[in-house]
């Protein structure tokens, strides 16, 4: 098991941030590739982001609320 | 994969745009988004124009409580509902059109105006100025008629928008006109915009709008068919629609978590009562002041966590757990006042 961390993608080619607006998963849980894990609105736009790989996801970095950009890690997942 | 099929739904037996009596509420169509979205067609983009009775519609991380004058609302009928979608709360009447899209294009490729270039172009064709405004608004002479919003689920994408035709514009400001209500809270912000109807430009029909939608997708390439909905689909749009939008607890439950401080200050003194609230639910508060209190505060405390933020729920529990038993001179309809009626 290695450390992951979990990063936000770029979701349009002019997105500067976004506000992170829901965890979908909890610290601890279970998570299949694919699963919802959080949820980002940009502009007008709620996207749900996925899990890129399976494994647990074991810390949260960032609250549901505060402002992230692309590239920037906002959790880590152990896979 | 090039996706490059539109099918326009034919809505016509469920509201001609001309019969007052079949004018359904917002949520049957945001059922049919959702239930069209399940279904998740990989190579088609579904389309279609609708109108509903006054509502409220708020963005899916809005606080309801600093966005819409309840009272109001309540006053006149109005129907509200949280969206699924971005953005902010907007006010919608039979006069202010609806158009949807749910289409597998998705990713960072798409662009709001995918979907709206056909609006404007429908729009230019019958002469009225339009254009867009920064935030991929549509514009005329400088004021907005037309706002739009998109989720993406499962690799899809919803994309609703509006179109203010001859919409009721003393409504919508009355509607979502609020006092400032102080509260900390995380949510998405509405954008206050100059607002303006499309009629005031010149006339537009839903026949019209939709041929000019037709023809600008044509001309990018796209092929256009049409279909109704079968007795089975209306059932399935309904179905979402009970599930997702037409139970008002949702509303409330979705609304961000806030902290709202309330000052009451009666014939015993002042007292300050401090709240945290998740999923529509106080998960913590306190009680300060100078007032007297008559026994320890941890009972009442423990009998509000899980209360409703709503003044029914708050004054049955202090009235259960008898409040002046603790702090003396204090009425449960007094304090229970301080909270909405929802």
């Amino acid at each position: 098991m290695e450390a992951k961390k979990v990063i936000v993608p770029r979701l349009a080619p002019n997105m500067e941030s976004g506000v992170l607006v829901a965890w979908l998963k909890a610290e601890g849980d279970k998570v299949a590739a694919g699963d919802v894990l959080y949820e980002i609105e940009t502009d007008k736009v709620v996207s749900q982001i996925e899990a890129e790989t399976e494994g647990e996801l074991k810390r949260i970095i960032v609250d549901e609320g505060e402002l992230v950009s692309p590239g920037q890690a906002v959790a880590e997942m152990l896979c | 994969m090039q996706i490059n099929k539109f099918c326009q739904l034919r809505l016509a037996e469920i509201d001609d745009f001309k019969s007052p009596a079949l004018v359904q509420d917002a949520a049957f169509y945001f059922g049919l988004e959702e239930y069209l979205l399940q279904k998740k067609a990989a190579d088609i983009s579904y389309f279609f124009l609708w109108r509903c009775r006054p509502t409220v519609m708020l963005g899916k991380y809005q606080q309801a409580f600093k966005e819409v004058n309840l009272d109001y609302c309540r006053q006149k009928g109005v129907d509200l509902l949280r969206r699924k979608s971005g953005g902010g709360a907007i006010y919608t009447d039979p006069a202010c059109w609806q158009f949807s899209y749910i289409s597998p294009i998705s990713g960072v490729e798409l662009d709001f105006k995918t979907f709206t270039d056909a609006i404007l172009e429908a729009l230019l064709a019958l002469g009225l100025k339009v254009e867009y405004n920064g935030r991929n608004d549509l514009i005329c002479c400088g004021k907005k008629f037309s706002g739009n919003a998109q989720y993406k689920e499962s690799g899809l994408t919803v994309h609703h928008g509006t179109l203010l035709v001859a919409t009721e514009l003393e409504e919508l400001s009355n509607c979502l006109r609020v006092q400032d209500y102080k509260l900390k809270s995380k949510g998405i912000d509405s954008v206050r915009e100059r607002v303006m109807n499309l009629s005031e430009q010149g006339e537009v029909s839903p026949e019209a709008l939709i041929q000019g939608v037709r023809e600008s997708f044509q001309e990018r390439g796209y092929s256009w068919s049409e279909q109704s909905l079968t007795a089975a689909d209306i059932a399935a749009a309904n179905h979402f629609a009970d599930l997702l939008f037409r139970n008002e607890e949702r509303v409330w439950s979705e609304n961000p978590e806030f902290t709202r401080t309330l000052n009451f200050r009666f014939s015993g003194g002042e007292v300050i009562l401090e709240l945290l609230v998740k999923r529509g639910e106080i998960q913590d508060l306190s009680f300060t002041g100078d007032f007297f209190h008559l026994q320890d505060l941890a009972p009442l405390k423990a009998k509000l966590i899980g209360c409703k933020y709503e003044r029914q729920d708050f004054y049955d529990r202090l009235c259960e757990i008898e409040l002046e038993r603790y702090i003396a001179g204090l009425k449960a309809k007094e304090l229970a006042a301080l909270l909405p009626e929802i």
